[in-house]
């Protein structure tokens, strides 16, 4: 009997055996064309500013005189700015701080805000109703405000940008873990956990969290994107990081002053930041379908 | 529903009273000493020592704390900028109702243009109508909004030359700044929208309402509509709290003399009182539009209403839901 069964079992055995929650995420990813080709075209653009020294056809604040304010052209895909520098370039440079500014901000959010919103929730009672309360009121300023009010008191840096981005957006992801952590906390394997005298931290962090993760990665996804929104907007007020570095808000805030006679330069790093921030919004509309089909509309 | 209200209101006075406190804790932290900025460069100790007098600066925290509270509170006085001494609230009040007609022509255009593509596409749904309305949606909210702004200002005002690149004036100096600060409400009215619609077009009643014999319009605006309204509207209090802090960075754009210009000056000043004074107007804003948002549900949804004038047992049980 074993053999024969064994015999008939064995190709799907082994086709099972490889399905991981990861496998069926991607194979249902990979069927999304959108999310895959932004993924593609983002990975293109990540690669290429991660490499920026070898790509880029200048250095991001080598000066030429003889091409100052040029519109774009094949030497200068993009122009060249008030210094003569070239604007490609330095958008590939300042591709490294957007970019690493919206994923980083976004991870210590997404930390902190696990953390908190795991907290709020697994304790309940008051512990629950003073974080609740707390976030509350950091929600009661609209996210932009709240970040341009800490960037102010923290002063301008890369550190302290992240620190203001990161804490304006904790509450979305504090709130999103701790709904779905409530419905969690009151099943049978939860109690399970518990009857086998797992630790207070061990129940919460290895065997809640990782169930209640879906609507905060996907929550995510899309954080960044919004992120690097908000980055590129304290930058272009003055706040975010400072001018001579090639961060896409501050090019565009360096560029708008010459508006008026030399438009382009505002062409190349918005276009940029569209492109990326699209990107990660598309990708994180692909994992929501991917890892939880029944919250797609 | 005035219990509802009022329990409602009187949340309302820790919770923009603990704004207060915590914006004034993170101003009181601010590196750098404002007499010194009120003192010009070559005064000396002396006299930097005289102006934190007058200023009130040498009070420990908490003296300074509940003075400023105090004003704040019993006298709506947010003190004077420390850069030109003018007083802050009524600067404030000058400023303010620019930002506010920026704002609310912001919203009329979200309601006007967002709404009616959210429900083209939630009717068609999966057709070339609802990919082209998502796919603009998506679109929009991606374009930083001061970036889609100068963008505008390129080609309307300075290619074209139909409209002013800045400034305040007739109606045709809010043309750009408007459409530049409505496009993301308009993408997220839209989108959510079109997925209330979907699910209330889903349900079982409207099946009921195709069987009867009803029209597509009829059942589309007297039955749809109505039942996917709570989600609309939420969504149109958050493009109204939304929309204030996205005129802060539009007016920048624009220089419309608003409360966005007015403090992100101060930033770049240093004037603290003046930052301090503009974030906490716009925090008691926001929350005074999250409580009308609140009884706007109650106005709309007779479920919620009855839960608060319903019997105790039923309005406890409510109450957990909405916690949860």
């Amino acid at each position: 009997m074993s053999a024969g069964t064994a015999a008939l079992t064995l190709p799907n055995a082994k086709r099972k055996k490889k399905v991981g929650s990861f496998a069926i995420f991607w194979r249902r990813f990979r069927r999304q064309k959108m999310a895959m080709i932004c993924l593609v075209i983002l990975l293109v653009i990540l690669l290429a500013c991660i490499m920026a020294p070898l790509i880029a056809p200048y250095g991001y604040e080598v000066m030429d005189t003889s091409a100052i304010k040029q519109g774009p052209s094949l030497k200068h895909l993009f122009g060249t700015d008030a210094m003569g520098r070239d604007i490609f370039s330095r958008c590939l440079y300042g591709g490294r701080y957007s970019i690493a500014i919206g994923l980083l901000s976004t991870a210590i959010a997404l930390v902190a805000g696990v953390i908190i919103g795991a907290v709020a929730a697994y304790f309940g009672g008051v512990v629950d109703m003073v974080i609740t309360r707390v976030l509350d009121l950091f929600s009661s300023l609209p996210s932009i405000l709240l970040s341009l009010t800490i960037s102010a008191v923290l002063g301008a840096g890369f550190t302290n940008l992240l620190i203001a981005l990161a804490v304006s957006s904790i509450v979305i992801y504090a709130r999103e873990i701790r709904a779905k952590m409530l419905s969690i906390r009151e099943m049978e394997y939860v109690e399970a956990a518990k009857a086998t005298n797992c630790s207070v931290f061990r129940i919460m962090f290895c065997h809640i969290v990782p169930n209640a993760m879906t609507p905060v990665i996907v929550a995510a996804t899309m954080g960044i994107a919004s992120q690097i929104l908000n980055a590129a907007t304290l930058a272009y007020i003055g706040l975010g990081v400072q001018p001579p570095s090639p961060e896409w808000g501050a090019m565009l805030a360096d560029a708008k002053t010459y508006i008026r006679q030399f438009p382009y330069m505002l062409v190349g790093p918005g276009m940029l930041i569209v492109i990326c921030v699209l990107c990660f919004n598309i990708i994180g509309d692909g994992i929501r379908d991917a890892m939880d089909p029944k919250l797609k509309n | 529903m005035i219990k509802y209200v009022i329990k409602r209101l009187l949340w309302m006075i820790p919770l923009i009273l603990s704004v207060t406190v915590v914006i004034f804790t993170l101003m009181y932290f601010v590196p750098g000493d404002p007499a010194r900025i009120v003192a010009s460069t070559d005064a000396d100790e002396e006299d930097v020592e005289l102006i934190r007098e007058k200023l009130g600066l040498d009070q420990p925290y908490i003296v300074r704390l509940k003075d400023y509270v105090e004003d704040v509170f019993f006298h709506f006085d947010f003190g004077t900028s420390i850069t030109n001494g003018s007083s802050i609230q009524s600067s404030l009040m000058e400023r303010f109702p620019r930002t506010l007609l920026l704002t609310v022509n912001s919203l009329v255009l979200t309601i006007l243009i967002g709404i009616p593509l959210g429900i083209i596409a939630a009717v068609n749904p999966n057709t070339w109508k609802d990919r082209i309305a998502m796919f603009f949606s998506l679109v929009a909210v991606s374009i930083p909004p001061f970036w889609l702004a100068l963008m505008l200002v390129i080609v309307f005002a300075l290619n074209l030359g139909w409209l002013p690149m800045m400034g305040i004036g007739s109606f045709k100096y809010y043309i750009l700044p408007t459409i530049a600060n409505s496009v993301i409400g308009i993408a997220m009215q839209a989108r959510q929208t079109r997925s209330s619609m979907l699910e209330s077009l889903n349900s079982d009643y409207i099946v009921t309402c195709r069987a009867k014999g009803l029209s597509r319009k009829g059942i589309i605006f007297r039955h749809a509509l109505p039942n996917a309204s709570i989600p609309i509207i939420t969504e149109m209090f958050f493009t109204l709290s939304g929309g204030i802090a996205g005129s802060l960075i539009i007016e920048n754009v624009f220089s419309i003399p608003g409360i966005g210009v007015y403090l992100v000056n101060a930033l770049n000043s240093r004037d603290y009182p003046v930052v301090q004074g503009t974030v906490i107007f716009i925090a008691i804003w926001v929350c005074l539009l999250n409580l009308i948002t609140d009884l706007g549900y109650a106005f709309v949804d007779p479920r919620i209403r009855a839960g608060f004038t319903g019997s105790s047992k039923k309005r406890s049980r409510n109450k957990k839901e909405v916690a949860v």
